[in-house]
């Protein structure tokens, strides 16, 4: 019994000692936000200025970028089908943000991800071959598709949200993620008012 | 025996105080005040005090026309006195990307205990202000200072009258009075 109350004080210390150390680095540790003005233009805008639109699935992060102003990351993506465009296999996506000061509006993207990309092709940034920032971004898992970017209502795509029992977990995770209340919206819908706006 | 228990009561006591006073200490760090419906968002109890200089000195005369709008309209706001100070650690400076959405950004550095902010860095990015017109970009300054007082931005779009709205087609260039109340609980002593 007595070890058995020795064991239990020791691993109260333990608890302890371990809350005190996380406390303290959390005293030590100064967070950084970072919230930007953004200029955002409507899908019609946006499909029309792309240089391509590309469904593709997020790879490794290759390099983070703290010049020009904007922290920037570039991450590699494998194509998995091609909107506008013409582009090779695998292309390097510049997304604003990284590890250390990632935006509060737009989360950085993890590997493994799908995503739908309305893309500009880099004119600063082109230390790599084939890299495009991003003009608009949307969510993809199975059948539902989140609007990413903040927009006014007549500024997004014009397709009706989808009711909530039709959403996707990952899907809903991710709108949860985002400081606004974001569009939820069928993803196979998404893509053929993307093909329809590219053939105007 | 009995001496051992209450030792080990003791500790149990201490534990559950300090894994409180840790919960505590991160949801005051989390913590939001107002709302999209209230129209002003104050992030994780972000506190400011009256020393709200900044340095723009490296700007050129149109930038500081625009640093110039946002101090007066948020001291005609009577919330908060901006001024300029070569010395102050927050400052206000340019930056280059093309390849990005990004007009502006404002980096708050703040404690994560207290919520008080220590330094700011608002960055105006040229190659996408030039094609923008003036009265915009008064707007998008004094939006970021609004920031540099720890408020965020609003999305909904019955809140396009108030400066802090977080896209571009924002209606005002000067506080409204939402943002005026969010402002104040910012800089409140």
């Amino acid at each position: 019994m007595k070890k058995y109350f020795s064991a239990l004080l020791l691993l109260n210390m333990i608890f302890i000692l371990a809350s005190t150390i996380i406390h303290q680095e959390s005293i030590s540790d100064t967070s950084i936000l970072l919230t930007a003005s953004r200029e955002i233009d409507s899908f019609e805008e946006n499909v029309a200025n792309a240089d391509t639109i590309l469904k593709v699935t997020i790879g490794d992060m290759i390099q983070e970028l703290e010049t020009g102003g904007v922290p920037q990351t570039i991450y590699e993506a494998t194509v998995l089908d091609v909107i506008k465009g013409n582009v090779s296999d695998t292309v390097n996506i510049l997304q604003d943000g990284t590890r250390k000061k990632p935006f509060k509006d737009i989360p950085l993207f993890s590997k493994g991800e799908t995503y739908l990309l309305v893309l500009k092709e880099t004119k600063d940034v082109v230390i790599y071959n084939d890299t495009y920032w991003i003009l608009d971004e949307y969510y993809i898992s199975q059948n539902s598709a989140v609007d990413m970017f903040p927009k006014s209502s007549t500024d997004s795509v014009d397709i009706e949200e989808q009711i909530s029992s039709e959403i996707s977990n990952q899907a809903e995770r991710k709108a949860k993620q985002l400081t606004f209340d974001a569009e939820v919206v069928d993803s196979e819908e998404l893509l053929e008012k993307v093909e329809e706006e590219v053939r105007k | 025996m009995k001496k051992i228990k209450k030792k080990s009561l003791v500790a149990i006591a201490f534990l559950i105080a300090i894994t409180l006073l840790n919960i505590s200490s991160t949801l005051a760090s989390t913590a939001i005040y107002g709302s999209e419906e209230k129209g002003y968002i104050v992030a994780t109890h972000q506190l400011r005090d009256n020393r709200n200089t900044f340095d723009d000195s490296s700007l050129n005369s149109k930038n500081k026309s625009y640093v110039s709008h946002a101090v007066k309209v948020w001291k005609d706001s009577g919330t908060v006195t901006f001024k300029r100070s070569t010395s102050s650690p927050n400052k206000i400076v340019t930056g280059s990307n093309k390849d990005t959405s990004v007009v502006a950004v404002c980096t708050t550095n703040f404690s994560k205990t207290t919520g008080k902010i220590s330094k700011f860095k608002i960055t105006l990015i040229q190659n996408k202000m030039k094609h923008i017109s003036d009265e915009k970009n008064k707007g998008t300054v004094a939006h970021e200072f609004g920031h540099s007082l720890g408020l965020l931005d609003l999305y909904e779009s019955y809140n396009k009258n108030q400066l802090l709205y977080g896209i571009d087609s924002r209606k005002s260039i000067k506080p409204s009075k939402k943002d005026i109340i969010g402002a104040k609980y910012c800089t409140r002593k």
